[in-house]
């Protein structure tokens, strides 16, 4: 329960700042009476939350059933139709778990950890513009608040690994925290580029932004801007890789040398909560990498003005950007089982030495590409 | 050793680190549209070798319940019991195979005279219980309607025979009281043995 009021807090005030903007739940309750706007972040809340906790029961799924096949196994097929309902049997089985807290473990902190951790993860739901209108909150700066929220995840996990009172624990925190601080540098510069190419904070106007050009998918920021865009896109989403704490940067829970890192100390509904989060930020991030580069929900070789205005037109809109992202989400698991675990200093490395100055060479060229 | 300092070893490591997740990827992708080799174990097995000793079987028609296997085992966990009827005709009581004790030597299988005990490949024997580790081998138990066709059969043969050995004997007997009226008596006959004996827990016959 904790864990549901930041999230809702979070839609609430972010509705504020919303001059001018449109949204699905705004117009359903009318814009700008008090109540109004807390029924829309009430109603925007129950969706983001629906969104957000079926989205891991699916992706748990694919990435099991993907890596079987990649090992030429099969992956769980034995609960419902190819193994779907797995997951929902796996959180069943998680709920009814004992929920233990270590005896010298900071116990507030210890349990405020998860629930802050979903919260951000949840949160950043309401940002992502599935449609034209279907977007909970329209924040005038949609891509700062996602940034701020996704990086909230990195205050929880630090509070989970000091509270477990555990080294691993501390270890995995400690790890993730560096890595996390490390890679928003060049992922805030990435975002950068969208922002200064489109002149906009709003993932909302980024994606109109995309619509149109030539095939319909000219206008999307990798084509339009490909010598410096595709590279910032492909940074992007190393950075968010790591940010997700996806394999291969997933030295914070790191199993064969921390145990389970971060969240070693935490069982049962607790556990279930970082899981949650894993799965639902994959979703996350890859939505906003979509929403900024890959031309958010705007359909490839189908010029928008056919489909616009309509009911049916908004869902067809955000079904191509919820495939566009599971594409990616595909590329995240594809990744975790092709490339090993790297070492800490190799993600450093990586961070400091590759991603950081090709972030900044792609800036540097966008402002170039644009000004020419 | 490649020496990869300044720029252009930057852009070696980087070429590498890009080149490499490539290579990697694109096995992993082809290994995603490969069947999987998964045999889903207990709707699908694994094909056996074909020497392979498993779960015996036993074909019951051509067993003459000789008790050789039984003798054979090592470690006695085969279990017979029949009764031999008229005919040649074995009613069957039991067959059974211990597999708590079963070895698969195949030493029951070596020295049938029929060859109809044979270890087959069939190797899956969860059970929950020990007790149900005692496998009955036989697929008919007691009498089928053909056994108790040649049993009547048999029976019926007897009875015509012993009616024809009465019947001999009772002219002989005729023919012996006539010669004995002429003062000829004849050599005392020796009785002939009636069917076959048949001890429950069947007999050797060696």
């Amino acid at each position: 329960m904790i864990s549901a009021l930041p999230p809702a807090a979070a839609i609430f005030l972010a509705q504020g700042t919303g001059g001018e903007s449109r949204s699905l739940f705004r117009d359903l309750f009318g814009a700008g009476s008090g109540w109004g706007s807390f029924a829309s972040a009430v109603l925007g809340f129950a969706v983001v939350f629906a969104v957000a906790s079926a989205l891991p029961v699916l992706f748990t799924w694919a990435e099991r059933r993907v890596s079987g096949r990649m090992q030429q196994r099969r992956g769980p097929n034995r609960v419902g139709p190819f193994g779907l309902v797995q997951a929902v049997a796996d959180g069943v089985k998680l709920m009814f778990k004992e929920d233990i807290i270590p005896a010298n473990a900071e116990r507030f902190l210890f349990a405020l950890a998860p629930g802050l951790v979903l919260a951000g993860m949840i949160a950043a739901f309401a940002l992502i513009p599935f449609s034209e209108r279907a977007i909970v909150v329209d924040a005038p700066l949609g891509v700062y608040l996602l940034a701020a929220l996704l990086s909230l995840q990195v205050l929880g996990v630090v509070m989970a690994g000091w509270a477990s009172n555990n080294k691993w624990s501390l270890l995995g925190a400690m790890r993730e925290a560096a890595q996390m601080v490390s890679y928003e540098i060049p992922m805030g510069i990435c975002l950068l580029i969208g922002v200064l190419s489109f002149s906009t904070l709003s993932l909302r106007e980024m994606s109109l932004a995309q619509a149109d050009g030539w095939l319909n998918v000219g206008n999307w920021l990798i084509f339009r801007n490909p010598l410096f865009a595709f590279p910032a896109f492909v940074v992007l989403y190393v950075a968010l890789l790591a940010n997700t704490k996806r394999a291969p940067f997933d030295l914070p829970e790191a199993e064969s040398e921390l145990v389970s890192g971060f969240h070693t100390e935490y069982s049962g509904i607790r556990f279930s909560f970082f899981f949650l989060e894993e799965y639902a930020s994959m979703f996350l991030v890859s939505a906003l990498a979509v929403c900024m580069f890959l031309g958010g929900w705007n359909i490839p070789f189908l010029p928008g003005s056919v489909v616009t205005g309509s009911v049916g037109a908004e869902i067809l809109a955000a079904l191509v950007l919820i495939v566009k992202s599971f594409a990616l989400v595909f590329v995240m698991i594809w990744l975790r089982w092709t490339l090993p675990r790297i070492r800490i200093d190799q993600v450093m490395n990586l961070c400091y030495k590759y991603l950081t100055p090709i972030a900044f060479v792609c800036l540097i060229g966008t402002c170039w590409w644009e000004l020419r | 050793m490649n020496r990869r300092d300044g720029f252009a070893g930057w852009v070696r490591n980087l070429w590498d680190g890009v080149f490499s997740t490539m290579v990697g990827m694109g096995i992993t992708i082809r290994y995603f549209f490969t069947k999987p080799v998964t045999v889903q174990f207990p709707e699908e097995k694994m094909e056996v070798a074909p020497r392979y000793r498993g779960i015996h079987y036993l074909e019951q028609d051509l067993c003459i319940a000789c008790r050789v296997c039984e003798k054979a085992c090592p470690i006695d966990c085969i279990e017979i019991r029949f009764k031999r009827h008229p005919g040649g005709v074995n009613e069957w009581f039991e067959f059974s195979l211990d597999y708590n004790k079963c070895m698969f030597c195949e030493l029951c299988c070596i020295p049938c005279p029929k060859s109809c005990i044979h270890e087959g490949r069939e190797y899956s024997m969860v059970r929950y219980d020990r007790s149900e580790l005692v496998l009955d081998l036989l697929t008919w138990k007691g009498m089928r309607e053909v056994d108790l066709r040649t049993i009547k059969e048999a029976e019926e043969e007897k009875k015509r025979k012993a009616a024809e050995a009465a019947a001999r004997r009772a002219a002989e007997k005729a023919k012996k009281e006539a010669a004995a009226k002429e003062g000829d008596p004849g050599k005392p006959r020796k009785k002939e043995t009636p069917g076959k004996r048949d001890p429950e827990g069947g007999g050797d016959e060696r």
